[in-house]
């Protein structure tokens, strides 16, 4: 009987005792970053950086990497005279940091522009991954913030391959981006923040074969994403931005034309509008073919990207951005 | 609440421990029982209280029932059962299958009568198929039930509650009473606690791993290729299996805790090597249930050869329908149905078949027949179906291989549907070679149960299993549920 008592005990105390140590490896190893990591970082930096260097009321560009590579803002800056810059990087910063990091940059006369990519609106505030590293090696002020239970998950979401990997990275990270065109780069930017390397080759349009159509609610309920582009909306009125919501360019398929797509995305603008957010065009409006996208289903290659600026100017007349 | 959950592990479980062998301590014997009933009424209601009127109701008259086959001389027994069945029966038929039954009118005559759509409480198969029995039993003189707590915890002893095993009216409540079992028992807390951990481990790292790629293949995918529906389709033998095994595998544990032990439930059902050997090791205690009282009573083997194989379809048509108001889940249970004929029937002709080509047949005849059971409805089954039989081209995987075997890209193959949900098809086959090694190589949790000591390295094994179960359920923003829930 003893030994059965030292056996709960003893794996009791052993399972308790294995998670500060756990928590101590993450907590170590929290700040490596990656190659994808550092690229956000660099981008982030310099295009905040651009920002922050515009002294006259500006249009800042903000969502994903369908913005990055679908928005050509030295375009629209010299449309509408009005200086733009292209805040966005990477979708998977998810829309509560990637408009936390807007706020860093906005001032009083500014327009906000958020082009979310589809997926983001049906988050309820799950950590992605590439959010919960990029905070941990590069935003320390953020995290300090959070509420200890959010702070906790930013540990537990780490899994065991990704905590090998980091482990790895730890060792032998050497701190660069890499230039042998194997990954994104930050150098690619223009003096506004697009993104200029989206040329397609045969390497890239094998990387479309895999795109499928978009899985979208079946239901639609408000999702904290949605609650927190409401708050947005409400932020920039009372700090005298005007803020309107984009479509991000994506690759069309017939089934987005299905009953069951037309409802939710009429749901959506419906979400929108009820909500006073203003709207630049709509969701079917930046659907495109496959051959003007670069690697994925949300970004442009270069004759995408011009044909989506130009469509996107097309539609900010519209809806009178400027006035 | 749900056995996978914080508030269960680390409060529920020790609170109910605690007190009950506090009670038993004191002698307080009634009171421990009445604590183990209220708790085990806690812990239905934390689901949904609004159903607690319903598994009382449901004790009152079945006690009622049972005790009137001897308490009462001057009434019809046979008669007295047959309605006590029926009520039983007529109440499960309200919740779970009026729906299934309205629509069929519907589609019949073209009516268009609207859908009750009412929940179905929790648990609700299973305590009533255990309180059937219990009559059955009691008309029999099996089982004397004169005591209505004692009954009452028979009923909604919460290990047992949700998703059995169904256990018998003797197998478990003398062990109540025994007086060794009064006592707070080491070892037994130590093999509970094993068991518990292991079912746990289980369910959320293997089953709800495997779920991601059934749901997908199943719910999302419009169409499959081959690769991808054979990926969804062993993904969800897996999916079921570590699910409900797991799910087993706690609530033997937990019994056990509190020194009560219920009948194993699995006993490595992927090695049958027919689908009678199946059914002995799959949902054990449902088979025995189906066998005792609706396959004997109808004559079972005792009766001409067309008749047997009859009461075997009649047998194993009611266990498919018992698991969903659904044709699919008709169709498997014939499926099984015909299995159990045609394996009686090859008996009888004396052949022998290599032991290997009979698991083989077996496991993927049970691999094609859950594929019903899963699907919402026909077309989900036949997308899968036609998918397996490479009627929409077959597929690999390009990222995976293409590193390895550099030629496969010159080959014109396309990418299937799971790349686009998971990324990397090497996940998924990782997870079944995983799969497919614990179930035919390694011990199956009994086998470890019985081999159990509490040494080194399963202090280790067990802390282990603890850590990343808590960590899992401090991870997780939503519980998953155990699939026999939904039956």
């Amino acid at each position: 009987m003893k030994l059965h008592k030292k056996y709960i005990v003893m794996s009791f105390a052993l399972a308790v005792g294995l998670f500060p140590l756990y928590l101590g490896a993450v907590y170590l190893l929290a700040n490596t970053p990656n190659h994808e990591i550092l690229w956000v970082n660099n981008c982030v930096i310099k295009k905040e950086s651009i920002a922050k260097g515009i002294k006259k009321p500006k249009i800042v560009f903000s969502g994903g990497s369908a913005t990055l590579f679908g928005i050509r803002t030295n375009t629209i800056e010299q449309e509408f005279n009005k200086p733009s810059v292209n805040l966005a990087v990477h979708a998977e910063l998810q829309i509560d940091y990637i408009i936390y990091r807007a706020k860093k940059v906005l001032k009083r006369g500014d327009i906000a522009v958020l082009t979310p990519e589809h997926h983001l609106y049906f988050s309820n505030g799950e950590l992605h991954k590439v959010k919960s590293r990029y905070v941990k090696a590069y935003d320390v002020e953020y995290f300090q913030k959070l509420p200890l239970k959010e702070k906790l998950s930013y540990f537990y979401s780490v899994g065991q391959s990704d905590f090998l990997k980091n482990l790895k990275n730890y060792l032998i990270f050497d701190n660069k981006e890499p230039t042998d065109g194997t990954e994104y780069n930050s150098v690619t930017l223009n003096e506004n923040g697009d993104e200029t390397s989206n040329v397609s080759n045969e390497k890239t349009r094998k990387m479309l074969l895999k795109i499928r159509p978009m899985v979208i609610q079946k239901v639609f309920t408000e999702t904290y994403a949605l609650k927190v582009i409401k708050d947005f909306n409400m932020w920039c009125r009372e700090n005298n931005i005007k803020f309107y919501l984009a479509f991000p360019p994506t690759v069309y398929f017939k089934e987005y034309d299905s009953n069951e797509y037309k409802n939710y995305f009429g749901n959506l603008q419906r979400y929108f509008n009820e909500n006073a957010i203003k709207m630049i065009g709509s969701p079917n409006y930046f659907f495109y073919d496959i051959s003007l996208f670069y690697d994925t289903e949300y970004h442009l290659n270069q004759e995408g990207a011009v044909l989506n600026t130009k469509r996107l100017i097309d539609r900010m007349k519209e809806a009178n951005v400027l006035n | 609440m749900l056995f996978n959950s914080f508030e269960f592990i680390y409060l529920f479980l020790p609170t109910s421990l605690a007190v009950y062998f506090l009670l038993n301590r004191q002698r307080l014997t009634l009171a421990s029982k009445a604590w183990l009933v209220s708790t085990s009424l806690f812990f239905y209601s934390w689901w949904n209280i609004r159903y607690l009127p319903l598994i009382l109701g449901s004790i009152v008259f079945n006690y009622a029932v049972g005790t009137s086959f001897t308490k009462r001389e001057d009434i019809k027994k046979k008669s007295v059962l047959v309605l006590g069945i029926f009520a039983n029966i007529a109440l499960l038929g309200y919740f779970k299958y009026v729906d299934f039954f309205i629509s069929n009118i519907n589609t019949i005559t073209n009516s268009n009568f609207n859908l009750l759509r009412i929940a179905l409480p929790l648990g609700i198969s299973f305590f009533t198929f255990t309180q059937i029995a219990y009559l059955i039993d009691s008309y029999r003189s099996e089982a004397r039930e004169y005591n209505f707590l004692n009954y009452s915890l028979f009923v909604t002893f919460f290990p047992h509650l949700l998703a059995g095993p169904i256990i018998h009216h003797k197998e478990m409540m003398p062990q109540f009473d025994r007086r060794r079992n009064k006592v707070l028992n080491y070892r037994n807390l130590s093999l509970g606690m094993y068991l518990f951990f292991i079912g746990l481990a289980k369910k959320v790292f293997i089953a709800d791993a495997f779920a991601v790629y059934a749901n997908s293949g199943l719910d999302i995918a419009g169409s499959l290729t081959m690769i991808d529906a054979w990926i969804t389709s062993l993904s969800y033998t897996m999916q079921l299996y570590f699910d409900f095994s797991g799910y087993t595998d706690m609530a033997i544990g937990t019994a056990l805790m509190f020194n009560i032990k219920l009948p194993i439930n699995f006993n490595s059902p992927y090695k049958a090597l027919n689908i009678q050997d199946f059914w002995r090791r799959w949902h054990i205690t449902l088979s025995r249930f189906l066998r005792d009282y609706i396959y004997i009573p109808l004559g079972g083997n005792r009766t001409g050869e067309f008749r047997i194989y009859s009461n075997l379809m009649i047998t194993f048509l009611i266990g498919g329908l018992w698991h969903g108001a659904g044709w699919t889940f008709v169709f498997w249970g014939f499926l099984h149905g015909a299995g159990i004929v045609a394996n009686r029937a090859w008996k009888k002709m004396n052949i022998n078949m290599p032991k290997i080509l009979a698991w083989f047949l077996t496991f993927n005849f049970v691999n094609v027949a859950w594929i019903f059971f899963r699907a919402k409805d026909w077309g989900g089954a036949v997308k899968v179906l036609k998918g397996m039989l490479g009627m929409n081209g077959a597929v690999l995987d390009l990222k995976g291989l293409g590193r390895i075997y550099p030629n496969i890209k010159s080959w014109g193959l396309t990418l299937g549907f799971l790349i686009y949900i998971i990324d990397n098809l090497a996940n998924p086959i990782l997870m079944l070679g995983i799969g497919c090694l614990s179930i035919f190589f390694l011990r199956n949790s009994n086998e470890m149960y019985r081999k159990f000591q509490p040494s080194k390295v399963n202090i280790i094994f067990t802390a282990f299993l603890i850590f990343c179960g808590l960590l899992y359920m401090l991870l997780a923003n939503k519980q998953s549920e155990f699939l026999y829930f939904n039956f």
